[in-house]
């Protein structure tokens, strides 16, 4: 269940337009990977409770065994955390845009990692060179941390992953056009981070 | 917020009625209004996005001159909204120069 965002309207906003511009650019480097145009939603904000984040999202098989990957950076002195989720399922429909579906035969935990790291760099980076040009501070990239290999994200424990128990989600579902492949990268801002986002946003908009 | 970035980007002298549409739906019905000589169109709209009233708009013979300010930068949007009838095409953010330089283009200043 979402809370009251910790925002007011025109920061909300704000969060939405930067997101769909760095998301945007990141749509770009999908299509590129997977061979197929990128449908791009409307990013989905909410406030919510962390052991609840993932359920949260309607578009995410919450039972499906997935492959869950986060890295924490830094723009400027603003922190947060991005996750890509994709399904062990869409791993093999991405294998198959990668190769022109040429791919038959099934994916060895070796190659499926290797496909994931390609995924979430793919997206991420790109994601993250849009919002370090649009607040103009640097980027601190951390680790990639791959929290769950073939696990529904259900029984992940998000509380301990992300060490917040509320957070601003930003979510953004990539689906690609006449091929079954999608996936989902999240943006996530610890509730202690709040306030830092609030003024960047400010920043921004004045 | 992209639609009053899209208001402070335009030129200062140009003298114009602004109507901003929430979403696509609103944006096509202003444009049936007669409001929309010269629309400033995003992709990613809720209700209807911004393909979805290319096609109308070009479906039923509108008035209306559409530039599309996107960050959804895939060449194959690019592409189809050049196909749907739109002129060009900007990057976001957009800002004033950027769009003074094709409102000068197409000789609308």
């Amino acid at each position: 269940m979402s809370l009251a965002l910790p925002l007011n309207e025109e920061q909300r906003d704000c969060l939405q337009e930067l997101t769909n511009i760095a998301i945007g650019a990141a749509a770009e480097s999908l299509a590129e990977l997977t061979h197929h145009f990128v449908n791009l939603p409307i990013p989905v904000i909410r406030f919510v409770d962390t052991p609840e984040l993932l359920s949260s999202f309607k578009k995410i098989e919450i039972t499906a065994p997935s492959y869950v990957i986060k890295q924490h950076c830094s723009v400027g002195d603003l922190g947060f955390d991005t996750l890509v989720l994709v399904s062990d399922e869409n791993i093999t429909h991405l294998a198959k845009c990668i190769e022109n579906e040429s791919c038959d035969s099934v994916l060895d935990d070796t190659s499926q990692n290797l496909i994931v790291e390609n995924l979430f760099k793919t997206i991420s980076n790109t994601c993250f060179e849009r919002l370090s040009e649009i607040f103009e501070q640097p980027v601190v990239k951390g680790s990639v941390d791959v929290v769950g290999r073939h696990v529904a994200p259900a029984t992940i424990d998000m509380c301990s992953i992300l060490d917040t128990e509320k957070t601003v989600a930003v979510e953004i579902y990539y689906h690609t056009e006449g091929h079954p492949f999608n996936c989902h990268l999240m943006l996530l801002f610890p509730e202690s981070a709040v306030e830092v986002l609030a003024g960047s946003l400010d920043r921004l908009l004045h | 917020m992209a639609r009053k970035q899209v208001a402070r980007s335009l030129p200062d002298s140009w003298d114009v009625e602004i109507t901003f549409a929430k979403n696509g739906v609103e944006g096509l019905d202003a444009i049936r209004a007669g409001k929309g000589e010269m629309t400033f169109l995003d992709l990613t709209m809720p209700e209807m996005d911004g393909f979805g009233v290319l096609e109308n708009v070009f479906n039923e013979g509108l008035n209306a001159m559409i530039i599309v300010i996107s960050g959804d930068i895939q060449p194959e949007a690019r592409e189809r909204v050049k196909k749907l009838g739109a002129i060009e095409f900007i990057k976001k953010p957009v800002n004033k120069e950027k769009l003074s330089e094709v409102l000068n283009s197409y000789g609308l200043l």
